[in-house]
């Protein structure tokens, strides 16, 4: 399939002497995707969304949409000729306009008809037709984040960038919101990108990913893969809850201060691996006390649901997830087991 | 997040409208210059280096020096009885402190003279006459009763955010009254006498009208007799740029002084609003000090017009009036709204450009608010008389008062473009609008507000003002301002009176306007409920 947006190298720094916001960036989104870009604050992935848009100028690189050239070396398309819809952080409704003016803002060529029409069906669409002539700061968050993703979406852009969508909403709002708003781009067809530096948002709201540190991606891929398979210790750690060991492969094998785990992909030599808590599992040594390094429980914490410990063995401390009927206490001995591979995400020999 | 450094370069149209202000300010100055060095070497010395240049240079630093000595002891007990006292009625006497504002120097000055001696209002009224107010004692009295609220607003401010911990951790330190005072109390309160002392300073280096009219010899009244009597251009040149120079030294005097007095709280603990400290019997005293003041500054000013209007009253001067009001209207009018066209780009500039150049293009507007308007006036007489169809027209007036008053038509807008978000002009671009409809469409309408409040500081402003108006207008030309000082050198109060009412009407209306705005409230996304 032809990518409807294609990201090839860009670069973008604020000052010459500092280091580039955005570095060598590159990825592609297909007609119908939406799309995350996860990363700490700070990371590049807002500049990369007001990149796209056309509010900054890239340094270097090439922007793309349905294989014209947004950005280039000589091109830079202006944002009111891209046809691409923003939804602000903070929204940005016009506070001088109702919520249908605020909608048909970007509908000027269309005749008054048709244009109320188009206001309608959109206002219709995201549930605030009761609400057409609030002013937006009769607004909650919620509605009026509602009102900005109708208006972005009422020209019928190519795509939509969300810029921390969610990140004004309160907790209990978040997830219903998430849900909506989701199955009403899936519904419309819409092709969108979203920035956030919340994992479970990403990963939920998501079809593909990238997360990025320092302007660059470290890693691109489905929810499941990145999840299941980080590419690198950063990745492992921001998505989720990880333990990082370092061990001695050999195949499917490595050798840890854990005892013998298997490991995915195959490698050979020293190595870095992943594993998440849920993964792990404790027992009592004197089952198989011959295997493993024998620690000792320093923390439980019971969450209803689920427990989370944390094992000392040797000078390392690690975080094991167990279901809600664990009886172990703190204090006491245990041994651990991967019920998984770890996942290999640094090697400190290049592949043989 | 902050997205710096992205449009390095502003659009031709709020960039063109700022480099025409700085050009606007500064040409006339550079021609100022350039024409006070035209003469020989020898010439200048005689003109510079004489007696009278010491004399002109003593008398106007002991007005300014009498002026903010004065304005500060006026105003600082103001301050302190309504910020920390319990005294009734203070809120009244809050509005007294602001009130004087409402009566400028020069009919200030005509109140003055108007009530003093043998034919004066007091006299008249209570039979006893005291001697005419005039020179020094008459100039320093009009100007320190008309500037002192600059002290009152800016240490009443000060001293109610003052944090009562730093007095009370002074005094459970084992300090006495006294020292907590200067040593805990004064180091907070100096910035706000800086300020308050940089306006009067101000203020008493650009007056023209009280010093004229009470024949006080300082630069501005020597640069006006030079102006219309004797018209020496160089010496006259000359004389102007040491009133610039003199108000050159007053701005870095206070930045060198203001550097490192940054006084904030530090640290999280809650602030309290200090106790209003209960007077006792010195509440007599107290009330004595305000009754007087109020007497002095508003009542008998006031009065004194009055009894001027109502003893001038016939028909027959109705037709000047008329006219001298058109005349103020005719210039003041489009003068308001091309200054506000002009505050709304360079606000802009100054508020969404971080690059030192816009910021030097805004800093243009105060140094054209800083210009004493006489020094000003002249410079833009030099360069505009040889050009016909400008020199002498209504034009160059209204050039002189957008670029005197653009500073205090900028602070408006300016308020009201931090409210208005730069994400709304970037919403409108990805909705289809180029970036001037942008601005048109997502921002000016959210600036509005701000903008008319412009408009009506300007036109006021300049229906009093004085100095540019005087030296500025065409020959024959009558304003309600010009009207009040040419009566007063007269001594024809009765005559004046009408005008003066208009003119202290005009000011209480801008006074009235200056405090709306502190309560006045704009769109914001702050109101919004989440």
């Amino acid at each position: 399939m032809q990518p409807l947006l294609n990201i090839r190298n860009i670069t973008k720094r604020f000052a010459h002497n500092l280091p580039p916001v955005v570095e060598d960036l590159r990825f592609e989104v297909y007609p119908g995707e939406i799309f995350a870009l996860l990363g700490p604050s700070g990371c590049g992935k807002t500049t990369t969304l007001r990149l796209i848009a056309g509010f900054e100028r890239a340094d270097a690189g090439e922007i793309c949409v349905d294989g014209q050239c947004f950005e280039g070396a000589k091109t830079h398309l202006p944002p009111e000729a891209r046809d691409i819809g923003v939804v602000f952080q903070e929204y940005a409704l016009f506070p001088h306009l109702n919520v249908f003016k605020n909608v048909a803002f970007g509908l000027k060529k269309l005749p008054t008809k048709l244009r109320d029409e188009r206001v309608m069906t959109v206002l219709d669409m995201v549930g605030m037709t009761p609400f057409k002539n609030r002013r937006p700061h009769q607004l909650s968050g919620g509605q009026q984040q509602r009102v900005a993703l109708a208006r972005s979406i009422a020209p019928s852009p190519k795509l939509i960038l969300l810029d921390e969508p969610f990140s004004n909403l309160d907790a209990g709002m978040r997830h219903s919101t998430r849900e909506e708003i989701r199955s009403l781009l899936k519904n419309a067809g819409m092709s969108a990108v979203f920035v956030t530096h919340d994992q479970e948002e990403a990963l939920c709201f998501a079809d593909r990913l990238a997360v990025m540190r320092d302007g660059c991606i470290e890693q691109i891929g489905t929810p499941e893969t990145v999840y299941h398979r980080p590419q690198t210790p950063f990745v492992a750690d921001f998505l989720g809850m990880t333990n990082l060991i370092t061990g001695e492969a050999e195949g499917n094998c490595a050798q840890t201060p854990l005892g013998k785990f298997r490991i995915a992909p195959f490698a050979r030599g020293k190595v870095l691996l992943s594993i998440r808590p849920e993964h792990l599992i404790m027992a009592p040594p004197e089952t198989d006390a011959h295997t493993n390094g024998v620690g000792e429980i320093t923390m439980r914490e019971f969450k209803g649901h689920d427990l989370t410990y944390r094992v000392k063995i040797g000078t390392e401390d690690y975080v094991v997830q167990t279901d809600y009927c664990c009886p172990l206490q703190v204090g006491a001995p245990v041994t651990l087991r991967a019920v998984e591979p770890a996942v290999v995400v640094k090697h400190n020999e290049p592949h043989p | 997040m902050i997205y710096s450094q992205t449009r390095p370069f502003p659009p031709w149209y709020f960039l063109v409208p700022g480099i025409a202000v700085g050009a606007g300010v500064l040409l006339p100055l550079v021609y100022l210059i350039v024409r006070a060095f035209g003469a020989e070497v020898a010439e200048l010395i005689q003109i510079v280096f004489r007696a009278r240049t010491v004399h002109l240079l003593g008398n106007t630093l002991l007005l300014v020096v009498g002026v903010v000595g004065t304005g500060i002891l006026l105003a600082a007990p103001l301050a302190w009885i309504t910020a920390r006292t319990d005294l009734k009625g203070k809120r009244i006497f809050t509005l007294l402190g602001v009130l004087p504002l409402a009566i400028p120097g020069y009919v200030m000055a005509y109140a003055l003279l108007g009530l003093s001696g043998p034919y004066g209002t007091f006299a008249s009224l209570f039979g006893p006459s005291f001697p005419n107010l005039q020179g020094y004692w008459g100039a320093l009295i009009a100007l320190s009763f008309y500037t002192f609220p600059y002290f009152f607003l800016n240490l009443r401010t000060t001293l109610l955010g003052l944090d009562p911990a730093i007095e009370e951790s002074a005094y459970s330190l084992g300090s006495g009254a006294r020292e907590v005072f200067f040593r805990a109390i004064l180091p907070q309160l100096r910035p706000a006498l800086y300020a308050g002392g940089l306006l009067v300073g101000l203020h008493v280096l650009g007056d023209f009208g009280v010093v004229s009219l009470m024949r006080y010899e300082t630069f501005s009244f020597a640069l006006y007799t030079q102006y219309t009597a004797a018209y020496d251009r160089i010496y006259a040149a000359w004389l102007a740029l040491m009133l610039l120079t003199l108000t050159g030294s007053l701005l870095y005097l206070e930045g060198r002084l203001l550097r490192g007095t940054k006084f904030h709280r530090t640290g999280t603990g809650v602030s309290h609003q200090a106790s209003p400290i209960s007077l006792g019997i010195w509440r007599i005293p107290a009330y004595v000090y305000l009754c007087v003041l109020t007497l002095a500054c508003v009542v008998a000013p006031i009065v004194t017009i009055s009894f001027w209007t109502l003893k001038g009253v016939d028909g027959s001067y109705m037709q000047d009036f008329l006219q001298a009001l058109s005349g103020s209207l005719l210039v003041s009018t489009p003068a308001a709204f091309i200054t506000a066209a002009f505050a709304v780009p360079l606000a802009y500039l100054g508020v969404r450009y971080s690059s030192s150049i816009c910021r030097t293009l805004e800093r243009g507007a105060y140094i054209g608010y800083a210009t004493p308007p006489l020094a000003f006036a002249l410079a833009l007489i030099f360069f505009f008389r040889g050009i016909p169809g400008v020199y002498q027209t209504i034009w160059i007036l209204i050039y002189a008062y957008t670029i005197h008053f653009l500073a205090e038509a900028i602070g408006p807008v300016r308020s009201a473009l931090y409210q208005a978000s730069p994400r709304l002009e970037e919403a409108a671009r990805s909705l289809g609008y180029r970036p001037f409809k942008a601005f048109l469409k997502a921002t000016f309408p959210l600036l509005r507000s701000g903008v008319t409040v412009s408009i009506a500081f300007v036109f006021l402003a300049t229906m009093k003002e004085l100095p540019l108006t005087f030296l500025l207008s065409p020959a024959g030309y009558e304003t309600l301002a010009v009207n009040v000082w040419s009566y007063t050198t007269e001594a024809m109060f009765a005559e004046g009176a009408r005008y003066a009412l208009a003119i202290v009407l005009c000011s209480a209306l801008f006074v009235g306007l200056l405090l709306m705005r502190g309560v006045k409230k704009t769109y914001s996304y702050a109101e919004a409920p989440t």
